[in-house]
């Protein structure tokens, strides 16, 4: 299986762009229209369980940090 | 499977580009994230291709996740164990500590600061990583998963070279 040339060319080309150090200067017009829009093509049903998995990890995330805070500043778990 | 194709190639395209222009770890997590999420957003021009690209992602997402919390409670052991002394830099102690780091401006100097340093900074670009999930935003997306990679790669480094040392 082969990748597409046009692809590998993107691929290599957003790649040197990092190489390069202007990660954040990618935002062309291009990468921009490539990446927008992922969301438009969930259905109702996809979005509410995006939504639930986002809910429960931020919630996992901030409580981990919450205790790691405590961990380093000499104080026990909540 | 098609599509696992090509990520196994982009992979590998992206691995030797990176290879070869001699990047930090932060950059081959950013530029690895970002081909990824390239190829995930140029595989989506139906709405079946779509659902596939934001499994990916979700799942990508939960990779950095779980390297977080798993990275974060090792940070928090170390500390209650001792292996790495509570940091003596009185910024660490401030309930605003991490805005501070954020901004540039907390004074951290021991391993016990430099850890909780890196914990904020990764904590922020989890929270930017999901928040661009949440909006389709593929970019943001990868530049988010990429740094906050690079940040626990940082903590792990830290807690890494306490445990060795607290190690017989």
């Amino acid at each position: 299986m082969n990748v597409p040339p046009a692809v590998a060319q993107a691929l290599l080309g957003l790649v040197r762009q990092a190489a390069e150090r202007k990660l954040d200067g990618i935002g062309s017009s291009a990468f921009q229209s490539l990446a927008a829009g992922v969301g438009d093509f969930l259905d109702e049903r996809q979005k509410r369980e995006l939504k639930s998995y986002l809910t429960g990890a931020r919630g996992e995330v901030q409580a981990a940090h919450d205790d790691f805070r405590q961990a380093a500043r000499g104080k026990p778990a909540r | 499977m098609k599509l696992r194709g090509y990520f196994a190639r982009s992979a590998v395209i992206a691995s030797m580009a990176i290879a070869s222009a001699g990047c930090n770890a932060g950059d081959v997590f950013s530029a690895g994230s970002l081909a990824v999420s390239t190829v995930s957003a140029m595989m989506k021009p139906s709405g079946a291709g779509a659902a596939v690209v934001t499994g990916v992602s979700k799942e990508t997402a939960d990779d950095t996740k779980r390297l977080y919390l798993s990275t974060v409670k090792r940070g928090a052991a170390a500390f209650r164990s001792g292996v790495i002394a509570v940091s003596s830099d009185a910024d660490v102690d401030r309930d605003n500590f991490c805005e501070m780091v954020l901004k540039d401006v907390a004074q951290v100097s021991d391993r016990g600061g430099l850890l909780s340093a890196a914990e904020c900074r990764a904590k922020d670009q989890v929270d930017k990583m999901f928040d661009a999930l949440e909006r389709g935003d593929a970019a943001a997306f990868a530049l988010a998963k990429g740094k906050a990679g690079g940040h626990i790669a940082e903590m792990e480094t830290i807690i890494a070279a306490a445990e060795k040392e607290a190690t017989p």
